[in-house]
Parts: C-alpha cells; structure tokens; sequence
C-alpha cells in the first residue's frame, strides 16, 4: 500500500491517519485557546481559518475534534466540551436547519468507547445540582436504575434551573432515561414526525411556513447550547462555507452566514465559531460581509494555515514512511525527501512561490513512490503537467460522479429531500436552461423555490412532511396563496416514501383541490433525488476547491461545463416535469447521426471500444465522446474503471447502464 | 385549552369543555384542595399547585383511555366540578361549543412575569402566538388575553410594539425601543464604514430586525449632525441625496484627492478640483496645502511652455523636464567632437555643469563593490517598507492575517513588475507566505493583472507574514 496515496480528509470525525505536530501547529493552538477563552469569560467567540485547496483545512478541524474528545469517562475534575461540524452544502434558506441537524447528529455520534456528546451533557448538568466526586457515569447509572424517581425529581429541577421550554425538557427526560432514541434523534434534528411517535415522545411539532420553521430551527439551536452550559464550551466548525453561494455573485448567501455568526455570538455565552474557507474567499468574506459580522466572525483573529516549509515537508514524508513496508529502505539508506530526488525536492522551493501545500506534496510523493515500486528505478519520474488534458479530467469526473452517486443512491432517504430539492435545483435549473434563473418573493411563504423563466414564473412548494396535520396545514395555506395571476405554475412536490395516511382525508382533500386549480403534483423518483444529490455534492467540492485530480483543484466552471454536456435524460425529464413544458434542446443533435453511425459501425467491428480510441477514430475529443455517449444511452454504453470501454446497448428496453 | 372559571367546592358544576390539544388534554381550573386531592387519585395525573389555579397536564395513556371511554365526543369533554367529580361527555358538537370568552381572567402574575422573561429572552420582537408557544403549560393564556396583557406593558413602556414582518403578518413585541436601539445602530455603523452613506443606504446596512421608518432615521440623522457625531457629505454626483460620515468634510475631500489621483493618475489643478463635487474654494486650498505639507500630494510644475501645473500621488518625473535640454546639448556636443575637443573634456564640463546645477554626482565614484551593497539595501528597503504597510493597513498581520495583494498594491505605489518581484523576493527569504489562488483560469486579463504572477502560472491572492518561534512574525 502507498503510505502517500491518503491526501483527503473527508470529515472532522475520521479516525486515525498520521499528523506532524509543528505543520499548523500555531494555528491549531489558536483553536484550543479559543476553547478556554470561551470557557473562562462565559462569552462566545469567533475564529476564521484560510489557506488554499488542499492546504488541510479539514485536516486540523479532525486535530481539533480528536484534541476535544475525551479519553476517559465524566469526571467532575475532567474539562471537557462538545464538537460540532457543520458543512454547508446547503440551501442558505436552510442554514439554521443544516446546523441543527449538524449538531443533532453530532452530539448522538457514537464516539468510540465513550458516551454521546448528548450523555455528556447530562452528566454535567447532572453534576451542577447533585453533588457528586469523580467518575459520574457510575453514579448516573445507579440513578436510573435503582432510582428513577430520584433521576425524574433531578430533571426536572435541571429543566426549572435552565428555563428549559418544555419540549427541551422532555428531550432531555428521554435521553436520561434512554428511551425513543431514534425518534428522539429526528425530533431534535427537526424531521417531520407521524402523529404515533410524537404520541409515544409526547412532544409536539408545530410545523408552520419556511420561515417560522427557520426560526424554529435557531431557537432549538440556541436552546441546546444553553443546555450545554458555560462548563462545557461549544466548538462549532463551519466548513465548506463556499458552497452556500448558488453563484460566485450571491451576496444573499453570505449575508445570511454573517447574520448566523452574529445570532450565535450574541444570543449564547458558550460557542466558538471556527469557520475555515479558502483563501480566495477570506478577501470575498471581508469584502461582502457587514463589518459587524465579520468582526464576530474574527473576534478572536483570523489565522492562515500556511503553505509547508521544507523543514515542515521533510517532517511530513519522514511521518507518512514510519509504517512497515517492504520497499521503504532503512531510515540511514534514504534522504529525507525519499522517494522524491532531492533536486526535484529543491525545485518544490525554489521557484517564486516559496513552498507547496500538504496536499501537493503527498502526491508527488505518491507518484514518485509507485513508480519506484513497479520499475524498480531510481529514475526521476516525469515532471507533472503545469496543464492537465481536459479528457484525463473529464474521465475523472465520469469517475467521482459514478462514485458519488452511488454513495448517494444508498444513503438517500425521504427526510433529506426537502434539502436536496432546495440546495440542488438551483443549480440543476441553469445546467439545464441558462435561461431561467431564480428569484426570491415574499408573498408566498410556503412556496420556497420561484424560478423566472422567459415565459412565466414557476414556483415548486415541498410538501414531504410525514406528520399528516402539518402537510394539511400547509397544503390549506397553499390553497390561499396559489393564484394563477402571480404564479402560472405551481408543483407540489411530494416524495412517494411519505404517502398520505389512510386518515389525512383533509390532506387528501386539499391536494385534490390544489391540483384543480392547476397545481402539478410531481414525485421525484429515488434516481432523480441521488442525481441531484449528487450533482450538489461535486459543485460544492469543486466550489470548496475539495476536488482535485493530480493535485490541481478543478473549478466549478469545469464542472459545471461537464454536467451540461453530460446531463442524464432523467434529470432533463425531472427538470421538465417541474416547468410543464418540453426543454428545447440546447444541444445541436443533428450533428449526432453522423457520428452515431460511424460509432455503431465501429462497435459491430469491435464490440468492446476503449473511449480514448474511439475519440481517435472519430476525430472527436474524449470528453466530446463521453458527452456523446451520455446523450444516446439507447445505443451506446460506458463500462468500467479507466480505461472505460464503449459497448453497444440495445434499442429498446431501458438502458443498461449508470448514466449521469 | 381553556381556562375554567373559579367554582368553590359544593358548587353547580361549570360545565365547561375540555379541550384536547394535540396528545395532551389540559385543563385548568379553580378547585379547593380536596377536590384536587379526589381528581389525582381518579385519573393519576400531576397537579401543578398555582396561587388560585391547578392545572392538569393528562398523560397520553390517560388520554388515549378517555378518547375510547367518550368515542362519540372525539375527545372534547366536560370537567364537572362539583362535590363528586366525575368526567362526562360532553354534549355540544364541536360547532354548537360557545365560543371562548375574552372578558376571562387575564394572565396571573406568575404567567405575566413569565412572558416578560420570555421576550427578555429574544433576540428580535416576537410575536404573541410564539410568545404562547414558549410559555410553560402551566403559564398557558389565550392569545387575546395575552395581547390585552402585553398593550398594558407597551402603555407602561416596558415593552414596545412593532410592526408585522408581512403586511399580513401579527404585530411583534420586545422589551427593547426601537429608536434607541436605531441610534446605537447607526452610531456604530457610521463610526466603521469607510465611506460616507445615504439614508437609504445606512438603513438598508443596519441589519437590525426591524425596518426603521424614514421620519425615525431622518431625526436621529439630523440629531447626530447637530451634535457633530457624523457630518453631513456632500454627495457623490451632484444630483444624488446628502450622505452621512463620522469623518468631516475635510477628510471626506482628503481621501476623495487620494482616490482621484490614484485611479486617474496626475491631473490639472482645475480637473482635480472640480472632481470634488460641492468642496469650496476655501476648502480646496486648505486641503491641497495640507495635503502639500505632508507630501502626500506633489505639485508638478508644467513641462514646456504650453504645460500645465498639475498635481500627482509622486513627485513628477525628471526626464520630461530635461527634454528640452537634450536637443540642444547633442548639438553641442556634436559640434565640439567635430572641433577636436576630447570627449572626456566635454564629459568633465558637462558633469561640472550639472554638479553646478545642484546634482552632485558622489553616487557614480561609488566603487562597484558598493553599487551591489546599495542595490541590496535599496531591495531591503523596499521590502522592510512592504512589510511595514502591510502592519500597518492589516492590525492582525502580526498574528497571521491574510493581507490582500491587491489592497498592498494599491498603497505601495509601485509599478506592477517591482511588486510583483518584491514580493516574490520576501516569499524566498521566507518573511511572508503567498497564498495561490486556486482558479485563476476563471478570472479576466484584469483581475489576473491585480496578482502577483511567478510567470509560471502560479497567481497569489494574498500574503500572510510568516512567523517566527514564539508567535511573532519573521
């Protein structure tokens, strides 16, 4: 196995890996003080962390998370804190949503051989009103086992203390007694619940329009924290702060940001906002961003994670070779920038830019250790191309996107359509038709995507909640605001995992009757929801600069050209279903026939066609042939891992193939 | 949920409904303690003891035990309260119920008490139905009466009324006045922006929940001018609104010189003036003086007959002026080599001539030895000056803040080359850190023109002083 292949930290709560302690140590120190800052003024903070694609942004959010994490069970003499990471590939609508899910999911994280973030902070609270020496869990467990009663009279002093509403504090009675954990899970993550397991939680969830359902959001949000208390500070991560922009000139995005960093600053005393972007976008943030929410957002400094110095680079190849393997040689045989020549490794520094980043490094050193290991040479390995060939990178992303939507195919479920829907139609639409574009409106609370298009307005409301009283409530208000005058097409949007109950008769009713008014009623399969989950996905890496082929970011233009010409027909026909008309192809398909018949030609010569050899005979680019490709996957199919091979598929019937 | 009336024990019971709300039902009434103590042994639920009132809170198992006792009543009951409590159906359909009453008991004064804390709480007005839905069940009221609870409040001014969000949205409520809390706003926004702002503007930046009407913000804008806390700017095309500033006239027009010069390069007295919209004449002169003095701003005298004076952010470049001379002393020169005079004679009597001009010429005796050592220190110089405007434009360059190239470059005034070579010089000698910008393919010949460029495709957005042990930078 090559020790230098590992370049990507996907998420702050990966396990193991190796690190260099003094490679941003400064900066990982800053963190931690922040932590104790936060802990000894009982006042919220901010912090902002930069550097450029794959200088290892994430990487020191995993060194924070893993610094934070105890290592041995409450003790009331133990400091602890809690860690949340939040990504924002999200809708910024939804952005008090995605943090409260974040979070939620966060403090019911399993953490290895310890309890949950959430049993922490019982253990705290616990200990603030019952006086209690060294290991808490012990006496906890005595508690609710042996006297339940006793642990009920604690809770309910802890909710009184804390001026808990009482939703909060009936959480907290089930976490302490461990019961309805999974539907506890939802509630708190703000999942639209059935009306049987808000019965068993006894809880109740009031589903109103977007906007109070927002507000709902931050005030749970504000609440928690409070339930935390000022003992155990918050450590909240912002990562992928560029994805919430739908285009690089949303300011709406980052104004909204700026308003939630200020909300947590001022409304809790015990919250440190780490936030981490691209260097690039640090300029965009204090350039566009009001100066009072960039001050919260930077109340305790913005830090740069700087590219590696040459001691730091040598320091970080001696760590990735401390692993046994057969054709590492002993420590005195080797240079210290082995497998790299050390002229290739001067040259890293010579040049004007002074030094490389973590992620750069690794790489070489992963092509320079795999060349050694097949030819055995000592050979320099060719220097990478400054500019990589649009087909290799096409071919990358045919790869990650087969990848991804895998990923997303199998953990797609019907609470997350809501966000795939808001986050990924946005920027499906302009792939699609760069015609239409999205506008905001505040007259129709419960419809939350308005799309403008040359003809007329569409608007596209989410009616996925499973809990049947919130639904009828929404579809009646619909009722009222559904006017053909303002907005010519309405789509419900329901998702066939969430059926109406056999009792929402009035949920049923409202639906008929928003579908004679003229309302389409569209259910997005399970395909279609991956695909744009997905497509979502890959725009925020690239907009985050997290996708890289051969240690070059690739750009979210370059992506985004690849989605369109590659955009698979069910997207084409989702997007359609949601406009009402036929899409007019942007593409000039006439061109095709010609080419198809030379392909099909060659396929019955060569029934499996490598693309690249293909584009040859064609005269045709490799992306050219892979958009191709995508555009007729009734005649012709793509198989395997690179090299992919082209295959004839049959007429009829559906494809046999994954597609875009 | 509804509130029962006060019935004393031995009364005719009140038949009232008891409403079920969501998986709960509630009910809160008056009763004397045995009754209390009857009621819990009945149904097993937990009465909550109040000043005057109980409240019960039913369990769902309860609940879920009454709806299958009174099927037909879907779970709307009469709570009879009387020397034999007992719990009946209750015969009104849904429609035929009275409507509630609001001439009921307004909020005791535990629940008033309760509801200030809650708006206390908020970090934004709110509405009275989210009020209600943060009170604890004990502390539950109907909206009406919360309302009449909260008007009392607003007359007394501890609390303050706002506007819906919507047009058809609910009146809010805060413990907190507007006008004072749209002063603070403006006070500090006007004292952080780094340009003047219309009204218009000023509103749309507050940022504060709530929209602060024109009349509010033109009086606590003329309020602020008279107390000179900001100044009224003149605007910025003649025809646009007055603006606001906590800087003065004269600063607004100092930095307006600063930023014509610098996008326009050197210009006449005349164009410069009149670039300034509204300053007086009295006002130009103080500011081009003060400006003079401090050599910020250089007069340029004209160059040739038909030049004129002008003002520039350098002091004027030499070789226009000295063109003039040049024709003629290559004339004379020509005539005095064909003359036969040697041309070191002519080098000698022109440099005597120059020197007597005021240009002493020390710097070309300097051995070349000392030539290299100048150039270094010339290049350190310049550097040492880079570093130190970087501290000075970005406070936290110190500890590690990024400082944008383009914002270094506006204030060095240096030709694109020399920055761009200066800087890449402090990166070498590992003073400062560049910071690459991912995706320069996407930007125009122009944006890509504002970086700085190592010629090898690399552009660098910003720069970062590296530190040295201890925290402190390199």
């Amino acid at each position: 196995m090559n020790p230098f292949r590992d370049t990507i930290v996907a998420s702050p709560w990966e396990y193991g890996g190796v690190d260099v302690p003094a490679i941003h140590g400064f900066v990982l120190d800053q963190c931690v003080n922040g932590v104790e800052y936060v802990r000894q003024r009982g006042r919220s903070a901010g912090l902002l962390i930069y550097g450029e694609a794959g200088i290892g942004k994430t990487h020191l959010l995993k060194r924070l998370r893993s610094q934070l994490t105890p290592a041995a069970p409450t003790a009331t003499d133990r400091r602890e804190c809690l860690y949340v990471w939040v990504r924002l590939q999200t809708s910024p609508r939804m952005i008090w949503r995605t943090l409260r899910r974040s979070l939620v999911d966060d403090w019911f994280r399993p953490v290895s051989g310890q309890r949950s973030q959430f049993d922490r902070i019982l253990f705290h609270r616990l200990a603030e009103i019952r006086i209690a020496e060294g290991d808490l869990e012990p006496w906890y467990e005595y508690m609710r086992d042996e006297d339940p009663q006793g642990l009920t009279r604690l809770m309910d002093q802890i909710a009184e203390a804390q001026q808990l509403d009482r939703n909060t504090a009936v959480a907290f009675q089930h976490i302490a007694f461990e019961r309805h954990r999974r539907d506890l899970h939802a509630w708190l993550a703000g999942t639209s619940l059935p009306a049987a397991a808000l019965e068993r939680l006894e809880m109740a969830q009031d589903e109103g329009t977007d906007e109070e359902r927002e507000d709902e959001a931050r005030r749970v949000v504000i609440m928690l924290c409070r339930l935390a208390g000022n003992d155990l500070p918050i450590v909240l991560s912002f990562d992928q702060v560029e994805a919430l922009q739908t285009t690089p000139d949303d300011k709406d995005a980052l104004f909204i940001f700026g308003q939630l960093v200020s909300t947590l600053h001022d409304s809790t005393s015990n919250v440190l906002l780490v936030s981490s972007v691209q260097s690039a976008f640090a300029t965009i943030l204090k350039e566009q961003l009001r100066e009072a929410d960039h001050d919260r957002m930077t109340s305790l400094g913005s830090y740069s994670l700087n590219p590696l110095t040459r001691s730091e680079a040598e320091q970080l190849i001696a760590a990735r070779l401390s692993v046994d393997h057969p054709s590492i040689p002993p420590d005195a045989e080797r240079t210290p920038c082995w497998p790299l020549e050390g002229q290739e490794f001067n040259r890293l520094f010579e040049s004007g830019r002074g030094s490389i980043s973590p992620r750069k490094l690794l790489l070489r050193c992963a092509e320079r250790f795999e060349s050694r290991l097949h030819d055995g040479t000592q050979q320099p390995a060719p220097p990478t191309p400054v500019s990589i060939q649009p087909e290799r990178i096409a071919l990358f992303l045919a790869e990650t996107w087969e990848t991804t939507l895998e990923e997303k195919q199998t953990t797609n479920t019907a609470d997350r359509t809501e966000e795939i829907i808001r986050h990924g139609l946005p920027l499906l639409m302009p792939l699609v038709s760069p015609t239409i574009r999205q506008v905001r409106t505040e007259t129709l609370p419960d419809v939350e995507l308005v799309f403008e298009s040359p003809r007329e307005r569409i608007g596209v409301s989410l009616c996925t909640q499973s809990n049947m009283n919130s639904l009828t409530n929404r579809l009646k208000r619909l009722k009222g605001q559904f006017d053909k005058a303002k907005l010519p097409r309405l789509v419900v949007l329901r998702d066939r995992r969430v059926p109406l109950s056999k009792t929402a008769k009035a949920a049923a009713k409202n639906l008929e009757e928003l579908e004679q008014k003229g309302a389409a009623i569209v259910y997005p399969s399970v395909e279609v929801l991956a695909a744009i989950d997905a497509l979502r996905s890959l725009l925020s890496d690239a907009r985050s600069g997290d996708l890289n082929y051969a240690a070059e970011s690739i750009s979210p233009q370059t992506v985004a050209e690849w989605l369109q010409a590659c955009l698979a027909a069910p997207l084409r026909e989702f997007v359609e279903e949601i406009l009402g008309t036929p899409l007019v192809d942007q593409q000039d398909t006439g061109g095709d026939t010609a080419v198809l018949e030379s392909l099909i030609t060659l396929l019955a010569e060569q029934p499996m066609l490598s693309v690249s050899q293909a584009a040859m005979e064609l005269k045709q680019s490799v992306a050219d042939v892979l958009a191709f490709v995508q555009r007729h996957p009734q005649h012709v199919g793509l198989l395997g891992q690179p090299p992919l091979l082209l295959f004839r598929t049959e007429c009829h019937g559906s494809a046999p193939r994954d597609t875009v | 949920m509804y509130l029962g009336s006060c019935i004393k024990s031995g009364g005719t019971p009140c038949g009232q409904p008891l409403l079920r709300t969501h998986r709960h039902l509630r009910a809160v009434v008056s009763l004397d303690h045995g009754m209390e103590q009857r009621l819990c042994e009945d149904v097993a639920f937990q009465p909550r003891q109040c000043p005057s009132l109980i409240s019960f809170e039913l369990t769902p198992s309860f609940a879920v035990a009454f709806s299958s006792r009174y099927p037909s009543v879907d779970g709307r009951a009469t709570l009879l309260c009387g020397p034999e409590s007992r719990w009946h159906p209750n015969p009104m359909t849904a429609s035929s119920m009275p409507k509630k009453s609001h001439s009921q008991s307004p909020p005791s004064a535990e629940a008033r008490a309760e509801m200030l804390a809650v708006i206390r709480q908020q970090p934004e007005p709110i509405t009275a139905k989210a009020i209600i839905k943060l009170l604890p069940i004990a502390m539950k009221v109907s909206e009406p009466d919360l309302i009449a609870a909260l008007h009392e409040h607003v007359s007394t001014s501890q609390l303050f009324e706002y506007p819906p969000k919507t047009s058809r949205g609910p009146t809010r409520y805060w413990d907190r006045d507007t006008r004072e809390l749209a002063r603070g706003a403006i006070s500090k926004l006007i004292s952080s922006w780094p340009v003047p702002l219309q009204a218009k503007e000023l509103s749309s930046r507050l940022g504060l929940p709530f929209q602060v009407s024109e009349s509010d913000l033109t009086t606590i804008l003329a309020d602020f001018a008279a107390r000179g806390i900001l100044h009224e700017i003149p605007s910025a095309t003649g025809k646009g609104k007055v603006r606001y500033w906590n800087r003065d006239r004269a600063e607004h027009f100092r930095r307006s010189v600063l930023q014509v010069l610098e996008q326009k390069g050197t210009l006449p007295e005349a164009k410069l003036q009149s670039a300034l919209k509204g300053i007086t004449s009295s006002e130009w002169q103080q500011v081009r003086d003060r400006l003079q003095t401090s050599r910020v701003v250089f007069a340029h005298p004209p160059v040739g007959k038909k030049g004129k004076a002008a003002f520039g952010l350098r002091p004027p470049a030499a070789a226009p002026y000295l063109k003039e001379i040049a024709r003629p002393l290559a004339t004379i020169v020509t005539t005095l080599t064909e003359a036969g005079v040697p041309s070191d004679d002519i080098r000698r009597a022109i440099v005597e001539m120059v020197e007597a001009a005021g240009i002493p010429f020390g710097v070309s005796r300097t051995p070349v030895s000392k030539t290299h050592d100048s150039t270094v220190s010339s290049s350190s110089t310049v550097s040492d000056r880079l570093i130190e405007l970087m501290l000075t434009m970005e406070p936290g360059a110190a500890r590690g803040t990024l400082v944008g190239v383009h914002d270094l470059r506006r204030l060095a005034h240096m030709d694109k080359v020399a920055f761009d070579t200066a800087i890449l010089q402090l990166s070498r000698r590992g003073k400062v850190a560049l910071h690459r910008d991912d995706f320069p393919a996407n930007l125009s010949p122009e944006e890509r023109d504002e970086l700085v460029t190592d010629g090898t495709g690399n552009y660098f957005r910003g720069l970062v002083l590296r530190m040295a042990e201890g925290g402190d930078h390199a």
